[in-house]
């Protein structure tokens, strides 16, 4: 039976708008907890130190790893919008959030002196260095990108904008190494490393002059070079018994002989066991003659002598016996100035030629000459020449100029602009890098073209060269370089230790 | 949900031709939020500088273009809120209902993609996803009820044609069994002892615990409602109903069902806990309901027809009210999670603001 609109009406309540319904209630209570949710939450986040881990993107990595839970002004400045993309970054700006770093690192500016100051502001170390990516997260792995960006466009960073630059935009556009490929060796030795990597290091293959393990008179353990047992025949030496690595090899890390016999060849299998480094061998030391080449180079004067100090001994020497000398002669108790002139003009008065130390203050040409060509030091060094146009008080101002040989002038590290580790690149032979050659004034370092071999920036080409080749590595600007590095003051070192002394001298 | 499956087919046409004649209304606001949207993903993804270099460079929140889109993202959350006190003040006639639902739809569904825009695609840390995945739920929770307040409305005033006040579904149908009561007295004589009597039954069951109800004081009392009252019900029904004659055994059976099946079911609808036997009515689907009655009829004579005819309509009224109630829920249920995740929302967006301008 239907009923009409108004039979249903007469059926309703007409207080009906009075009753709460029940959503309305939910509502209500819904509403009245999510307040209080977001106030509790938001009131613990906003002062609790401890819940401010709320609003980190991501754990700090090792180094900052403890302020994780001390808040965020440690690193953090109140308005002072820290990361590059951001609004507001103003020079005071970066400058307050660089600080911060700057409380606990003191890092040198980039290349200071040759860079516009503008420039230089604008920089900040979060550019480069990124956190809350985690505790693995190495705060150095920093993106080619941030050099790029001034890199590729040099001229407009430079204070000398006219200035012949590179522009380097990745490694493939990455200029030659000047110190190796666009100069001479600066060192001074005389070596052929080609001869001294022949069986028996002769003059000529096959030469009568080898030298055998048996004709070596004396063994030392000062030496570097060990007489295997029971080796007899030719010397083959190896590159590790002249260069000996700055720090110890990681365990697992391949020495020379054990490493690839065919070097020439970069691809092919790892030798086994071969790995990355874990050490922390960079470089390698100065050869030292007497444990490098004594064995087999002895010399009738002790090698390096050190002119200066030796004369400084002469004249000791001499004044010791002056002062004997008056006491003896003129039987006094006591030597007075007096009594030492009167015997110094007697003796002077009976002396037929002048001292090796006064020949040697007079910079004669010849003593110098004669020491260096009697005793045998021609064959690897140098005469100390001058020029003639120096005067004498400028030559006493140099404290090499007593010296008869000049200094070896070997750089222990070629390219002083990057950070080259030897260390790194244990699994690949000697040779691959380092050519032989006869010329000592060739310096025998493949140029960056022989890094690109191994190391290529695109990705794609990467990933395809790895498929022929173990060896192929990343090519970022990291790789070698350090944004804060300041260029040596001295380019080179010397091998017998005549920079310490140069040190020593130093006003 | 099981009526009227043609209708509901026509319903989702209709649906589409008043979307149709709401594009006027609905045109504004979607021209604004969807600028919103494209110019802030054009200025914050190609115009604002970027240094993504692998190591968590690229757009952030912080940049201009993010602090821009950002800042529009709160507003629109913040006006987004006003719907609560524009709603407590609407004697001041503070704009249209009509227009503050399409900005605040619009706007409402434009604040995602600006969120997202604000902080270049990321969650950020530990709050900051909180907040994002708030403002999800929260859009979620607006879609879905946006979808709810178009679509069953139009099912409602197509299937449930009995649609009463949802607050008044428990009352009705009281009143329902009320007059079902009386009719049986009058067609059929007065209860049996064995048949217990309407207070007994509310006793029972505890019906109408609602306060403020008409009826609450009224229950088990003889009274007379509505039309059946203005049009002497006694005599009006029995030959509205076209009762012949009904046998003793007509009269046992009916008031029997009729008190232990029929009557609580009516008062409370599909579920009966503890009243019968069963725990779930033999009525509570229309299918059902049409066997059950069909067993009732062959159980009596022809002449009670009329009478069982009666008692199926109004148990018809009852399924459309249980409809009607779990319509009424979906309806409205979500506001509740909605508002309480937008206040959430809101509180924990002024301290990302405060925190932003802390540590960016």
């Amino acid at each position: 039976m239907a009923i009409t609109g108004k039979q249903r009406a007469t059926r309703i309540d007409r207080r009906y708008t009075a009753a709460v319904d029940r959503s309305i209630h939910w509502k209500r209570w819904f509403g009245v907890f999510g307040l209080l949710a977001g106030l509790l939450y938001g009131g613990w986040v906003l002062l609790s130190l401890g819940a401010q881990k709320q609003l980190s993107t991501g754990d700090l990595s090792k180094a900052h790893f403890a302020w994780n839970e001390t808040g965020c002004d440690e690193c953090h400045v109140a308005l002072a919008p820290i990361r590059e993309t951001s609004f507001g970054r103003t020079e005071s700006v970066i400058a307050v959030n660089n600080e911060k770093c700057s409380s606990c690192h003191r890092m040198s500016d980039h290349y200071a002196e040759r860079t516009k100051p503008e420039v230089l502001k604008l920089q900040s170390c979060v550019q480069c260095h990124h956190e809350h990516l985690g505790f693995h997260h190495n705060l150095l792995d920093i993106a080619d990108r941030s050099c790029v960006g001034c890199h590729a466009d040099l001229a407009s960073s430079l204070k000398d904008g006219g200035r012949a630059v590179a522009n380097v935009a990745s490694f493939d556009t990455h200029p030659a190494f000047r110190p190796i490929e666009q100069r001479e060796d600066p060192g001074t030795i005389s070596f052929s490393h080609l001869q001294h990597m022949l069986p028996g290091q002769p003059k000529k293959e096959g030469g009568a002059d080898a030298m055998t393990w048996e004709g070596v008179l004396e063994w030392s353990n000062r030496y570097a070079l060990k007489r295997p047992e029971g080796a007899l025949g030719l010397i083959q030496l190896r590159c590790s018994d002249c260069h000996e690595p700055d720090a110890p090899l990681a365990y697992g890390e391949l020495s020379e002989e054990l490493m690839i016999p065919n070097a020439e060849k970069l691809s092919g299998a790892k030798p086994n066991g071969a790995k990355k480094s874990s050490s922390s061998h960079r470089l390698y030391k100065g050869v030292q003659f007497e444990r490098h080449c004594e064995v087999c180079h002895k010399t009738p004067v002790p090698h390096g002598v050190d002119m200066p100090r030796a004369l400084q001994a002469e004249e000791a020497r001499v004044g010791r016996e002056l002062v004997e000398g008056s006491r003896v002669n003129f039987g006094a108790t006591e030597v007075t100035s007096e009594v030492l002139r009167e015997y110094v003009e007697k003796v002077q008065a009976n002396s037929v030629g002048e001292s090796f130390s006064d020949l040697m203050k007079r910079d004669i040409e010849q003593v110098r000459r004669g020491m260096f060509e009697s005793f045998g030091c021609k064959k690897c060094h140098q005469l100390q020449g001058w020029d003639e146009s120096v005067g004498l008080e400028e030559k006493q101002r140099d404290p090499w100029y007593r010296e008869i040989v000049r200094p070896s002038g070997i750089p222990q590290q070629w390219l002083a602009d990057a950070s080259f580790t030897h260390g790194a690149h244990m699994d690949v032979q000697c040779q691959v890098c380092h050519k032989l050659s006869g010329d000592s004034k060739r310096v025998m370092i493949e140029g960056v073209q022989g890094c690109r071999e191994c190391h290529i920036s695109d990705v794609q080409e990467r990933e395809f060269k790895g498929r022929s080749n173990d060896h192929v590595a990343t090519a970022n600007c990291m790789d070698c370089h350090r944004y804060h590095h300041s260029p040596p003051a001295l380019p080179s070192s010397s091998v017998n230790g005549l920079s310490k002394l140069v040190d020593g001298l130093k006003p | 949900m099981r009526f009227c499956v043609e209708n509901q087919r026509r319903d989702f046409g209709d649906i589409a031709v008043l979307l149709v004649r709401k594009m006027r209304l609905h045109l504004g606001p979607l021209v604004l939020a969807s600028a919103l949207v494209l110019l802030g993903a054009a200025w914050q993804f190609w115009f604002e500088p970027s240094r993504d270099d692998g190591f968590g460079g690229g757009v952030t929140g912080s940049s201009v273009a993010g602090l821009v889109t950002g800042s529009i993202a709160a507003g629109i959350l913040f006006f987004e809120m006003l719907l609560w006190p524009r709603k407590r003040l609407r004697k001041y006639k503070l704009g249209r209902t009509k227009y503050w639902l399409a900005y605040h739809l619009w706007l409402g569904l434009a604040c995602g993609p600006l969120a997202l825009i604000h902080s270049g695609l990321r969650f950020g840390g530990q709050f900051t996803s909180i907040l994002m995945w708030l403002l999800f739920f929260v859009l979620a929770s607006g879609v879905f009820g946006w979808v709810m307040q178009v679509v069953l409305p139009r099912w409602m005033l197509g299937s449930l044609p009995q649609e009463t006040i949802a607050s008044q579904i428990d009352d009705v149908s009281f009143l329902s069994a009320l007059e079902n009561r009386q009719m049986l007295t009058v067609v059929l004589g007065s209860r049996p002892e064995q048949v217990r009597s309407l207070a007994e039954l509310q006793e029972g069951i505890g019906v109408l615990k609602r306060g403020g109800s008409l009826w609450e004081g009224e229950v088990g009392k003889q009274i007379i409602v509505g039309a059946v009252q203005r049009r002497d019900p006694q005599r009006g029904s029995l030959k509205e109903l076209g009762v012949s004659e009904s046998t003793a055994a007509d009269r046992m059976v009916i008031w029997k069902q009729y008190a232990e099946v029929i009557e609580p079911f009516l008062l409370r609808g599909v579920k009966v806990p503890g009243v019968v036997e069963v725990k779930v009515s033999p009525l509570r689907t229309l299918q059902r309901s049409k066997g059950w009655f069909a067993s009732l009829r062959e159980a009596c004579s022809s002449g009670a027809d009329g009478v069982i005819d009666r008692l199926e309509s109004s148990v018809t009224q009852r399924l459309e009210f249980d409809a009607q109630k779990l319509a009424h829920a979906w309806l409205h249920r979500w506001i509740a999670f909605h508002a309480g995740v937008s206040v959430m929302l809101t509180a924990l967006l002024i301290v990302h603001i405060i925190q932003s301008l802390r540590y960016i």
